[in-house]
């Protein structure tokens, strides 16, 4: 049995158990976990607090606040002391969630969908979703990176914003001004999730994948070598200290001035907004440049409910932050972060003062896309990869790329290492 | 004169060492957003600003880390100085079997590394049911605290003269009714400086923090604040008002064992 | 945790100055001796001994009982394993590298504490205006918390607007920025640093006490006698030093051995387990995989480190009192 099935095992026995032991009491505390954490949306999350309590006696909420690369870690570290937060609004990632679901840990939200009116949702997204039976998460957002480009910075040096990997790389070394402090890219090598996102995006843009169609490993190929070549070269017109980034370093990077492009969700743009307002005339977004092909990772932001002793409150919540005003007051702190999966909210999203302002920045961010990839399912003729949560769980991405960036170690073995230690991490994993 | 100069020129540069790190924090915490990223730094803000220490109060909360933190240092040090202060008047007046052994026992307790104890106390408290909970953090500080607070107090109540107490036993008084009425006025100062010193090291604490409590709800400082850092998006202003205000206590503590440390030390603290 | 750092006050004092009254006391027959003393001393030995019992005693035995199993947090019972977990820890590359990166750590991070520590005691006991003030300023570091420390590290290392880089560069010591805390090669002597500047200030302190009681007259003697300032610090200053910063050394160096905060938090044993200290591994094998057995072998290991330094400190403290 896989360890972190395990946990979740445990969980779902503290679960059921605080469900058969408790009563009904006057006060309904729920608490509701988020890594969706800039003081803007906080604000947003308060006043839900508010506007919920004076329209629900007896319920109070209690939001909790974790980073994106700790989420996953901080629901387990709750598993193991007692019960997991009641809803959970932000990425829980897709190969966590299914176990999740297989482990009876979460509450099924079909209801709540067919409630407000399955016609109104992206239903692409409902059914990414949908895990050992039931509508494991409600997706509020779907969302891809894109590259954030200073075109200032660009004309400056004579170049096209690029649209190839070898136009990229030659328009970065020319950017890269160590004694000035400015990098032509930024390119993330900590030990973190962004790391493995755009590690991931690489190789498949190499024409590669991470698993076959049987869910074999399938790392050790010229096309993830091909990538990760490309990565390492990349990595030199990055910042120095791109060793320890992830998002929020690798949007700062650019969002600071010094790097001329970096790869990021829609989020630059609030931030832009907050702290180098300057950068704002002198930015555009293109989608990635292409490899072999073109793909990008496309993700979701979703509520989640666990089981526990409030989940019929918890689903209420989550019902009254899925109606069209809620779910714009959520999105509009970093408006174009999110694709709304209510076909109702598009219209305020492209209403918005910023979205007007700045068509140049969001087109690319919110018009829909036809080559997004999940890890999770990296082709149509690959089934759902069960094998992806202990994949994920050991860093195999992350660690193969610190090896080559930050070791020096030779590409061909340093992917050799890594399908090796993939293979183990995942030998033993039975769906 | 020439050796003036050289000795004001080493102050000034110990100076640079150790205060910049803490002017360029408290600085940080007063420059808007757009002025931390900038280069050149500037030395003085341009803008100053309050509203990190607003936004810490009100988008954050550091109020509910700053009490939970309060509570549980508050619990541990006074548990650890009543128990360890007991068994510390013990060590120093009674004559008790195996005494030596024990005050080594109480040292190498000191010195117990908290990667070793904190497996074995996560999986206990657990059972107990005292993970989650306030009272179960503070009891993990006594793991340090009591060894550190008898070691200390130990040789205080050995430096108070025996004669009061026996003037006092004499004059009727019970044993304990010495201790209470002529021994611990005595050692208050001992007290109060130790006291200070289990505060400051439940303050600091993070392993403990982080793995015995789980509900944000709970939470203390050091974690919560190391939470600032990935939930804020190098928010540095935030994080560094965060900071200044986590080191105050310590600041208005450092005034108050000051006489302490650096006289009161002296000429009886070092011996070897 | 903060049992890694020696209190100020504890300066090491080999001998516990009561016994002698106590002892004294005695034997003047007087009210100490009697015999329900014993037996009120036990009464309030008692707290503390139980606290000691429940809080130290019996989880180091339920941790060395936890290394021989194999144990996930979550299950109830482990797996008896023997000594497999030894046995994978002594084949294990990793944690012999980590053994030799903590002592390297612990060594490091004293030396320039003790080289520091002393020549600003040496300093601060000169008489200047101003000295009491610079005194409280110096011990600011310690004091402070380890999360605030690390907190500013991280923003003065930052290899973009980070004002250590700028400093550097434009005093034209370094030519471009250099990412402290994350290249393997910078981030073991970046870590290093801020551990000397956070416990510098312990050695000043118990370094500047002994400086006090250190009698004029031997200095007196030796200006009569003609030396220079460097041969009276050879001569007297530095023997009479000795003892002291032999006693904090190995304290230090234990305190500094156990330190999981100040790495974990500025580089998670990173880059590429350049920092990855027996600590951090202890945590990463224990909350980061879930292998408690594993995580408990190591920690022991580390105890076995701490009896092995404690012993020599007592055979020390022994030699000193006869």
């Amino acid at each position: 049995m896989n360890r972190r099935d395990l946990l979740l095992g445990a969980g779902a026995l503290a679960g059921t158990h605080s469900i058969l032991g408790s009563q009904a009491s006057a006060q309904t505390p729920l608490r509701f976990l988020t890594p969706e954490t800039d003081p803007s949306q906080v604000r947003v999350w308060q006043a839900f607090v508010e506007q919920y309590a004076t329209a629900n006696r007896g319920v109070s909420i209690r939001p909790e606040y974790a980073s994106w690369d700790d989420l996953v870690r901080k629901v387990s570290a709750d598993l193991m002391a007692g019960s997991p937060p009641e809803v959970i609004a932000g990425s829980s990632r897709e190969g966590f969630m299914a176990t999740a679901a297989r482990r009876n840990l979460l509450v099924d939200l079909t209801p709540v969908v067919e409630e407000i009116g399955r016609a109104d949702f992206h239903a692409p997204s409902l059914e990414a979703w949908k895990m050992s039976g039931i509508q494991a998460a409600i997706p509020y957002g779907v969302q891809w990176p894109v590259l954030w480009c200073r075109t200032d910075l660009f004309q400056e040096a004579g170049l096209a914003l690029p649209t190839t990997w070898d136009e990229y790389r030659a328009a970065a070394e020319k950017l890269t001004n160590t004694q000035r402090g400015v990098f032509g890219a930024c390119f993330p090598a900590g030990r973190t999730w962004n790391t493995e996102i755009q590690s991931c995006i690489a190789i498949w843009q190499a024409g590669g994948t991470m698993f076959d169609d049987k869910l074999n490993v399938s790392l050790d190929t010229p096309e993830v070598r091909r990538a990760m070549t490309y990565y390492a070269e990349m990595c030199r017109f990055s910042p120095p200290d791109i060793g320890q980034y992830g998002f929020r370093e690798a949007s700062a990077a650019y969002t600071s001035g010094k790097s001329a492009s970096t790869f990021y969700w829609g989020r630059v743009l609030s931030h832009l907004y907050q702290q180098a307002p300057e950068l704002l005339p002198k930015t555009r977004t293109l989608h990635y440049p292409r490899g072999a092909k073109q793909a990008v990772l496309i993700g979701w932001d979703e509520f989640v409910v666990y089981r526990g002793r409030n989940s019929r409150a918890a689903m209420e919540y989550v019902k009254w932050m899925l109606q069209p005003r809620q779910m714009f007051m959520m999105m509009e702190p970093v408006i174009a972060h999110v694709v709304p999966t209510r076909n109702s909210v598009m219209p305020m999203v492209q209403q918005h003062e910023w979205v007007q302002k700045h068509p140049e920045i969001v087109n690319a961010l919110i018009q829909p896309i036809d080559f997004g990839v999940s890890p999770v399912r990296e082709s149509a003729s690959h089934p759902f990869n069960y094998k992806w949560d202990a994949f994920q769980a050991r860093f195999i991405l992350p660690d193969l790329v610190q090896r080559i960036v930050l070791g020096r170690e030779p590409v061909a073995l340093a992917v050799e290492r890594a399908h090796k230690a993939a293979v183990d991490a995942t030998k033993d994993v039975r769906q | 004169m020439l050796r003036a100069l050289r000795i004001y020129s080493a102050v000034m540069l110990l100076l640079i060492i150790v205060a910049f790190p803490l002017y360029w924090m408290a600085l940080t915490s007063f420059k808007p957003q757009t002025e931390v990223f900038r280069t050149p730094p500037t030395f003085l803000p341009e803008t100053w600003t309050l509203r990190h220490y607003a936004e810490l109060f009100w988008l954050t909360d550091f109020g509910l880390l700053f009490l939970n933190s309060l509570k549980v240092c508050l619990l541990s040090t006074g548990l650890a100085l009543i128990v360890g202060s007991l068994g510390a008047y013990a060590l120093a007046r009674f004559r008790v079997p195996g005494k030596e052994s024990y005050g080594r026992l109480v040292l190498i307790a000191y010195m117990f590394p908290g990667a070793l104890l904190i497996i074995p106390l996560m999986l206990l408290f657990r059972q107990l049911g005292l993970t989650n909970s306030h009272l179960g953090l503070s009891l993990a500080y006594l793991t340090f605290s009591v060894p550190f607070v008898m070691w200390v107090m130990r040789d205080f109540f050995a430096s108070v003269p025996v004669d009061l107490e026996e003037a006092a036993l004499i004059d009727g008084a019970t044993r304990l009714g010495a201790l209470w009425d002529v021994v611990l006025p005595q050692a208050v100062p001992g007290l109060i400086a130790t006291g200070i010193f289990a505060f400051l090291f439940a303050w600091n604490e993070y392993l403990f923090a982080l793995i015995l409590i789980s509900d944000e709800g709970l939470r203390t400082l050091p974690p919560g604040m190391m939470r600032f850092v990935s939930t804020t998006d190098t928010n540095w202003g935030l994080i560094m008002a965060a900071s200044t205000l986590a080191t105050l206590p310590m600041a208005i503590a450092f005034g108050l064992v000051q006489r302490y440390l650096v006289t009161g030390l002296g000429a009886g603290g070092v011996k070897g | 945790m903060a049992s890694d750092e020696a209190p100020l006050t504890d300066a090491p004092k080999p001998r516990v100055r009561g016994e002698g009254t106590a002892a004294a006391a005695a034997s003047r027959g007087g009210l100490l001796s009697a015999l329900r003393d014993r037996h009120l001393g036990l009464v309030l030995l008692a707290p503390s001994a139980l606290t000691f019992l429940m809080l130290l005693v019996f989880p180091l035995g339920y941790g060395i009982y936890t290394s021989f199993l194999q144990r996930h947090v979550l299950e109830p019972e482990g797996i008896w394993v023997g000594l497999d977990n030894y046995a994978w820890l002594l084949g294990n590359a990793d944690f012999w590298r980590s053994l030799l990166i903590s002592s390297f750590w612990a060594g490091a991070t004293v030396g320039l504490q003790i080289i520091l520590g002393t020549a600003v005691a040496l300093l601060l006991h000169q008489p200047f205006k101003g000295r009491s003030v610079v005194r409280g300023l110096v011990l600011f570091p310690y004091m402070m918390p380890v999360v605030s420390v690390v907190l500013i590290w991280m923003l003065l290392y930052n290899a973009l607007y980070g004002v250590v880089n700028w400093l550097l560069v434009q005093a034209g010591i370094i030519g471009t920025p250099i990412a402290w805390l994350s290249q393997p090669a910078s981030a073991f002597w970046a870590v290093v640093f801020v551990g000397v500047w956070k416990y510098f200030p312990f050695v000043v302190v118990i370094v500047l006490a002994r400086l006090q009681v250190i009698s004029q007259d031997l200095y007196e003697a030796a200006r009569i006698d003609g030396a220079s300032a460097w041969a009276r610090f050879v001569d007297i200053t530095l023997p009479q030093l000795r003892d002291v910063l032999l006693v904090v050394a190995l304290l230090r160096t234990i305190f500094m051995f156990n330190n999981f905060e100040i790495v974990f938090l500025l580089t998670g044993g990173g880059p590429l387990q350049a920092t990855m200290t027996l600590p951090i591994m202890v945590y990463e094998q224990a909350f980061g995989v879930y292998e408690l057995g594993r995580g408990s072998a190591i920690a022991v290991v580390m105890f076995v480190i701490l009896i092995a330094v404690m012993s020599v400190y007592f055979t020390f403290l022994r030699k000193e009192n006869d």
